[in-house]
């Protein structure tokens, strides 16, 4: 049986954070007890076990859900009052923002077969079918640009993971992504950002973008996350931001070594 | 909190943006690392964290308030999954062990470790896996489990002292069942 007051120094034996002298006392306690010391070394080993048992990061759907779920809350907190909103026309006022997207894309081609069934299309086919791709291409740029401004930030993933379906980017869609890469207030919203980017690193002003970012980042996995990418692209531009954001002396530790270790590299 | 409570729901994506990953790493180890069952479970306390938002009555810390919730679910969470004691074991990993690869030995250590944390009863899983949180301390950790928090750390002590044991039977047995088969020559 352990005595009472040594019961509250069991935890921090295993945590090593008794002075000898009392680890000494509790030591000699356990044994009287029955508990050898190598038996509390293996003790130790497994709780350093547990402690080194691999986390993943929690999924971004998770992320979605609570959002979503958080949406619908606020909508319920005030039942008498009217939930402001932004005057919408008639038929998309009962859509989602994906829905919406579906039905511009369906009347946009329904009135371009329309145009040609009676005759207003003087142009040859080829040229007809081109001009159709390239405005669904317009404006399915500018619902995504429309949807990175949603308060919701599970439209704004939806948004940024939409851009992935496109060819090729525009600058206004590039401007788009580095607006949200900066601004946006979710963490989750800023890496699928930044993961986006990456697709146009090959792009002058997506280089840019990326490095006049570094300054704007406080959250550890986007400033790590941006380390990566620093390497991979070899920018040596990213050197004097990095030097800028280590000055911060309340910079995570693990953040700091990583930077420092980019600095090295690229320097 | 105090915002929430007020009617500002959308701060609670504050709290949830802080607590998000130990909440999750609590139910990821209490599960034995099964995913779906971990966001679902961290879903529904913030789902809980806003129905019941008036329970906090600002008296004792957020953290103590939010893992009580916590610890409530999980309780629910293995009422509803009683037999199945849900806890994942990946299947073959005890098989082809070479001593001599330093990455398959860890592998073989970390699925003993998961076996043998499988063995523990839930609630005595939940006393290390609290133990662990960093940002909770064992007088809250005592409050969540409504004891003392003397007796807290003599669980946490004696569920330690049990794991190893039954980490070390796992460990021994597997490799008997190596030896009588050939497979292996165990270092000292």
């Amino acid at each position: 049986m352990i005595r009472k007051e040594l019961r509250g120094k069991l935890t921090d034996l295993l945590d090593g954070k008794l002075s000898p002298q009392e680890e000494e006392e509790v030591l000699a306690e356990l044994e009287r007890s029955g508990i050898p010391r190598e038996e509390i070394e293996s003790i130790r080993s497994v709780s350093k076990a547990v402690d080194a048992t691999d986390i993943p990061e929690p999924p971004v759907r998770m992320d979605n859900r609570f959002y979503t779920m958080l949406e619908e809350e606020k909508k319920k907190v005030l039942p008498g009052e009217p939930e402001f909103k932004p005057e919408r026309s008639f038929p998309f006022s009962f859509f989602t923002p994906g829905l919406r997207i579906a039905a511009g894309i369906a009347l946009f081609i329904l009135g371009w077969f329309s145009a040609g069934w009676f005759g207003m299309g003087t142009v040859p086919a080829g040229r007809q079918i081109a001009n159709l791709a390239g405005e669904v291409k317009q404006l399915k740029e500018t619902l995504i640009l429309t949807m990175m401004q949603e308060s919701s930030p599970s439209e704004r993933i939806r948004a940024v993971t939409m851009v992935s379906d496109l060819d090729k980017a525009e600058s206004q869609i590039i401007n788009g992504l580095i607006g949200v890469l900066n601004k946006d207030s979710n963490n989750n919203v800023r890496l699928l950002a930044l993961d986006a980017l990456i697709r146009y690193a090959s792009v002058p002003e997506v280089r840019d973008g990326l490095v006049a970012s570094i300054g704007n980042q406080t959250s550890p996995l986007v400033q790590l996350r941006l380390a990566e990418i620093m390497i991979a692209l070899n920018e040596k531009r990213a050197v004097p931001e990095f030097q800028k954001v280590l000055q911060d002396a309340s910079l995570n530790y693990g953040v700091r070594d990583k930077l420092s270790e980019v600095v090295f590299v690229l320097l | 909190m105090a915002l929430v409570i007020a009617g500002e729901i959308d701060k609670m994506g504050i709290l949830y943006e802080k607590y998000k990953r130990p909440l999750y790493a609590y139910f990821f180890r209490l599960t034995g690392g099964d995913n779906q069952s971990s966001e679902d479970l961290v879903h529904t306390v913030f789902y809980r964290m806003i129905r019941y938002k008036t329970s906090f009555t600002g008296q004792g810390s957020f953290v103590k308030w939010l893992f009580r919730i916590a610890h409530n679910t999980g309780i629910d969470y293995f009422k509803k999954n009683r037999y199945a004691n849900n806890y994942r074991i990946e299947a073959g990993s005890v098989q082809n062990i070479m001593y001599e690869n330093n990455e398959l030995e860890r592998e073989e250590r970390r699925s003993v470790l998961k076996k043998a944390m499988s063995r523990l009863k839930p609630h005595e899983r939940e006393v290390i896996i609290l133990g662990k949180i960093d940002c909770l301390k064992y007088r809250e950790i005592a409050e969540i489990l409504n004891t003392t928090e003397s007796n807290v750390k003599i669980r946490i002590f004696r569920t330690l002292r049990k794991l190893k044991d039954i980490y070390l039977k796992i460990e021994n047995k597997s490799y008997d069942k190596e030896r009588t088969q050939g497979k292996v020559n165990r270092p000292a």
